[in-house]
């Protein structure tokens, strides 16, 4: 008898496992159809009225990478998709993340609805209305959380930097969006010394958004709101450490346990661990130095007129 | 009271100092003046001092009388165009000649030159000193918006235009060993100044500066002088080509660089009729036009500045666009070549964008003196900023088609994986020579000489030219290097479709060329034949395995470096004389032919002697020079060393030549001739296109997908003719002869 319940849930177990994998199975099926065409990593048109390019790629070691990576393309899309060639109209399809995103219970540590409200106070959503989407930022093809917090500050940097930057390094791009030309990044940032480095170590967002988000603040502000004092940054309770070192706070904690992290991250220079009691005994450690070097240099000095006076 | 001039130092630093300062004092005469004469008596290089007699001093009537004949057109333009609402004809004549005669308006032409000239009161040009005078210094625009300012006779000196050749990294160029040229490696000077190659036939130094004695039928037995050689276009006017820059240090002479001709690439008036060869008591050098007319018209190089050379590697001399093959010279005019070496000219007939007017500096944008040829390149050309794009990407973005909503976007999708010329360069012209046959001259009546014998000359895809991955590095023998982004091995060109010729017309071509050509029969034609169809034949079995080895260890890692596209590339191969005790699974060291013995004697053998006898040749096969660079060079061929044995012994014979053809064909880029319209979607996606996606390394069950794509009825331009199809049959076409 035992033997007998154990098959029947065994086989039960067994196809529900099968179950849950066709389903995965049949979404990689379905796609593999939309990847003979959006697999090509430069399916693109420029778009007559901007001028951007648009990009219609989805390159499919990515998105089996990305957190959407179990939805198959007509979960998001409409289903008419799978004809070829589309319909004109499927053209003005209309999809936001909060569709999915608002109401689950699993969502929520992400903040959807406060990432919603700030989007909409944002200088993006308020000169440009709804023409401006989650999608001109994020690729939902290719997102992944974790991206954030597990890399290394310096790529984060680079990767959300990437993102602004898609349009914001390109002035003719800003002016067909924004009808004025706006002078180069490098000019209107030319007051930030070393700019190169703060583009290498800082986000956009780090100046350009009000800090006190609970994840990545979405209130893009505008420019004349944005950080521009250089204590914000450099000083002991740096705004970096809530947002871009927020994880690496965390990292270190984790790594290096946490009372180390906190003596390291009692610095000036964000990302460098200064410590204010090392710093303290290199300055006497130099006193040191200079008070025995002129002692030294006085005395020869003394001997050598002795010397000379002696002949 | 005594003064000692000079006491002998017995401290051990005193002796230290005086044995250091006596060297510097040596060494500094020894650069000074010992080391050019030395240079010369060794290499044979030659120096002297560079006369010209178009270079003669005007008098200002003859000068102002000059300055209104070169603006005329541009004033009288102008003038009409002010004058054009004038509705009373001899009014307006009245009018348009107070207006041509006007000084401001005079001053106004494009030609500031003038003015400059008449102010200071030059008259006569006497070369880069006149030039100088004003543009010692020039400053230097870079890509990354910084300045500098350089002096202008270094920046040119030390151009590639100048030199040929560079000692810094930056080749785009593996060898066989896979290390990539000059890159972590000791540096060794490379460039075309001492890269063989069978299309010319011989080096830059062999070669630079001949004069030919022809017979043309047309003067019945009468002598003519021709004028042959590289020195025709490269800017040095001197008797042999840079040489004292390949060696550690040293610097071509000051008299050398008085022979720079600036205004071939800055007038707008230059006459090519005065690019011949003369001799003087030195030797033998190309005369230039040091007119004062030239240099009055003087502005920033246009695309007929540098066509006047680089017309020759696109269209070739015997197209009929080519402005400096209309204009052979006033005296020993020069040699035009037959067969062009990519049939792909630059000009408004046959490129799009010299239709459009576009400047090639437009896309190749200067740094002072220094053009920028692009990052990617097979042919071992050196580059004076090898990190410069020159790109189509760069002018059309990454999307570039625009037309017809479902076709632009599709058609983009291809831009990740086929390079814009593979579509848009579907043909090239008709005279591309594909093998050339050095050994075996022919005689020309009509320019009463012997010339080589082109036996495959085709404008065709699968013949003329042929399509590989390409991700911008090239062997050390111009093969493109890329690999099928599947990264499988199925794509081995090196071993495959780069050393075989397949295609059924070509050999039906060849054969039929082979015969008329040498008089052969079947039998023998076909045996002549086997060595080009399948240059691996000529290999020996211990030869292939490790031509095999060296292909997997050194060079697919290579190949799979970045993104490769699929791109078009010209093929070529040439039989030459081979010194084979230089050979390696990949080749052996092709030898040079002296121009005049082989034009005018037809012996090849003879010719290539008289080549290799040359003293900088001879220098190649001794200690320093292998020290130096040929052993590096021959570690980038394949082969472990250089071999310094001479190939002629002390009695005059000949050792270990044979003539070969090389293992494999060299691949050279085609970026103009660019077609507006380019192929259509069925020229490559039918079973019979013009791309093997087999050779190209795709799967069997891949290959099946893109040749029967189910969604190719929706596009349109697939209704278009596919011009281009291959012939099936290879045996239906050898059983036609």
């Amino acid at each position: 008898m035992k033997k007998i319940i154990f098959a029947f849930t065994s086989v039960i177990l067994l196809s529900l496992h099968l179950f849950a994998n066709t389903k995965i199975v049949d979404a990689k099926e379905i796609n593999q159809n939309c990847f003979r065409c959006h697999s090509m990593a430069t399916l693109s048109y420029k778009d007559e009225s901007t001028g951007i390019i648009k990009n219609l790629a989805v390159i499919p070691d990515e998105f089996y990478k990305s957190n959407h990576k179990n939805l198959s393309c007509i979960d998001c899309h409409s289903k008419d998709f799978q004809k070829f060639p589309h319909a004109a109209n499927l053209k003005k399809e209309n999809l936001y993340c909060l569709d999915c995103h608002k109401n689950e219970e699993k969502f929520k540590k992400f903040h959807f609805q406060t990432i919603e409200e700030e989007f909409k106070q944002s200088i993006h959503y308020k000169k440009m209305g709804d023409k401006f989407t989650c999608f001109d930022c994020h690729d939902p093809h290719s997102f992944k959380i974790n991206a954030r917090v597990n890399r290394e500050i310096k790529e984060t940097v680079l990767y959300d930097n990437q993102i602004c930057l898609k349009c914001h390094d390109n002035t003719s791009t800003i002016k067909n969006l924004s009808g004025q030309l706006l002078p180069a990044l490098n000019v209107s940032h030319s007051w930030l010394p070393h700019i190169d480095l703060h583009w290498k170590s800082v986000r956009c967002i780090d100046c350009h958004t009000s800090p006190n988000a609970p994840g990545v603040s979405h209130l893009i502000l505008p420019k004349d709101q944005a950080v521009k004092n250089c204590v914000e940054c450099h000083s002991k309770n740096s705004i970096l450490l809530q947002s871009l070192y927020k994880f690496q706070t965390k990292q270190e904690r984790d790594r290096e346990g946490f009372i180390n992290a906190v003596i390291l991250n009692n610095s000036y220079v964000i990302g460098a661990t200064r410590n204010y009691y090392l710093n303290l005994l290199s300055f006497i450690i130099f006193g040191i130095v200079l008070a025995a070097l002129s002692i030294h240099g006085i005395l020869r000095w003394k001997s050598h007129k002795g010397t000379l006076d002696g002949k | 009271m005594k003064i000692k001039y000079f006491k002998f130092p017995k401290s051990k630093t005193g002796k230290l100092i005086l044995t250091l300062g006596v060297i510097i004092v040596l060494g500094g005469i020894f650069t000074q003046f010992l080391y050019e004469p030395l240079f010369e008596w060794y290499t044979g290089v030659k120096n002297g001092k560079l006369t010209y007699d178009s270079s003669v001093k005007l008098t200002d009537e003859e000068f102002n009388s000059l300055a209104k004949e070169l603006t005329y057109q541009d004033r009288l333009q102008r003038a009409e165009e002010m004058t054009k609402d004038e509705k009373d004809p001899f009014t307006r004549k009245v009018k348009m000649e107070m207006l041509m005669n006007t000084p401001s308006f005079i001053h106004q032409t494009k030609f500031n030159h003038i003015k400059y000239f008449r102010d200071a009161g030059i008259r006569q040009y006497k070369g880069p000193e006149t030039c100088l005078k004003c543009h010692e210094d020039i400053t230097v625009r870079h890509s990354d918006g910084s300045t500098s300012k350089v002096n202008t006779m270094d920046d040119i000196v030390n151009s590639v235009h100048f030199q040929f050749q560079r000692r810094a990294a930056g080749f785009s160029t593996y060898g066989f060993d896979g290390k990539q040229v000059n890159q972590n490696t000791r540096p060794i000077p490379v460039g075309k100044i001492d890269r063989a190659c069978g299309i010319p036939g011989s080096f830059s130094w062999t070669g630079w500066a001949e004069l030919i004695k022809t017979k043309p039928d047309s003067l019945h037995g009468k002598i003519l002088l021709r004028s042959e050689g590289c020195g025709q276009c490269h800017i040095g006017g001197n008797y042999q080509p840079a040489t004292e820059d390949m060696m550690p240090f040293g610097n071509v002479p000051k008299s050398a660089k008085e022979g720079i001709d600036c205004l071939i690439c800055h007038s707008q008036t230059y006459d090519m009729n005065e690019k011949y060869v003369i001799k003087d008591n030195v030797g033998l050098r190309w005369n230039e036009d040091r007119s004062m007319k030239a240099a009055m018209t003087v502005t920033k190089p246009t695309n007929t500045n540098c066509l006047y050379c680089h017309q020759h590697n696109f269209g070739g001399d015997t197209y009929s666009g080519n402005v400096a093959a209309h204009n052979l010279g006033y005296k020993n005019p020069r040699i035009l070549h037959a067969g062009a070496k990519r049939g792909m000219p630059f000009s408004p007939e046959e490129d799009v964008h010299a239709a459009a007017g576009v400047q090639c500096l437009d896309c190749h944008v200067p740094e002072g003196h220094k053009i920028p040829r692009g990052t990617k390149g097979t042919d071992l050309v050196a580059n004076d900023l090898p990190n410069k794009s020159v790109a189509c990407e760069n002018c059309h973005t990454s999307a570039p088609h625009t037309k017809n909503e479902l076709e632009r976007v599709i058609l983009n999708g291809h831009v990740a994986r086929v390079a814009c010329e593979t579509c848009h360069i579907p043909y090239l012209r008709d005279d591309n020579v594909v093998l050339r046959d050095w050994v075996h001259p022919t005689y020309n009546k009509e320019e009463g000489m012997y010339v080589y014998t082109d036996i495959l000359k085709s404008g065709k895809p699968d013949i003329g030219f042929n399509y590989f991955w390409y991700n911008g590095n090239g062997t050390f023998l111009a093969g493109a290097l890329g690999n099928n982004p599947n990264k499988s091995d199925r794509y081995d060109p090196l071993m495959d479709q780069m050393t075989n010729i397949t295609n059924p017309e070509a050999l039906l071509e060849i054969k039929n060329n082979v015969k008329n050509d040498f008089n052969m029969n079947d039998e023998q034609a076909l045996k002549y034949m086997q060595a080009v169809t399948n240059t691996l034949s000529q290999l020996s079995p211990g030869m292939i395995a490790e031509r095999e080895k060296d292909i997997t260890e050194h060079l697919t890692s290579v190949s799979n470096l970045g993104d490769s596209k699929i791109y078009p590339f010209k093929l070529f191969n040439a039989y030459m004389y081979e010194d084979m005790s230089n050979q390696g699974p990949f080749g052996a060291m092709i030898l040079p032919f002296d121009y005049p013995t082989y034009y005018e004697t037809g012996n090849s053998l003879e010719a290539m002697k008289v080549a290799i006898k040359n003293p900088i040749i001879k220098r190649m096969y001794q200690y320093p020079f292998k020290k130096y660079m040929m052993d590096d060079f021959m570690r980038y061929f394949g082969v472990k060393t250089w071999s310094d044995v001479y190939p002629i012994d002390n009695k005059g014979n000949l050792r270990n030549i044979q003539p070969h053809w090389m293992r494999q064909f060299g691949t050279l880029m085609l970026n103009h001739s660019i077609k507006k319209e380019g192929l259509a979607c069925a020229s490559c996606h039918s079973p019979n296109g013009v791309l093997d996606f087999k050779k190209l390394g795709y799967s069997a069950e891949r290959i099946k997908d893109l040749t029967h794509l189910k969604e190719l009825k929706y596009f349109k331009t697939n209704t278009k003719e596919v011009k281009v199809t291959k012939i099936n049959s290879k045996k239906e076409i050898l059983s036609k002869r």
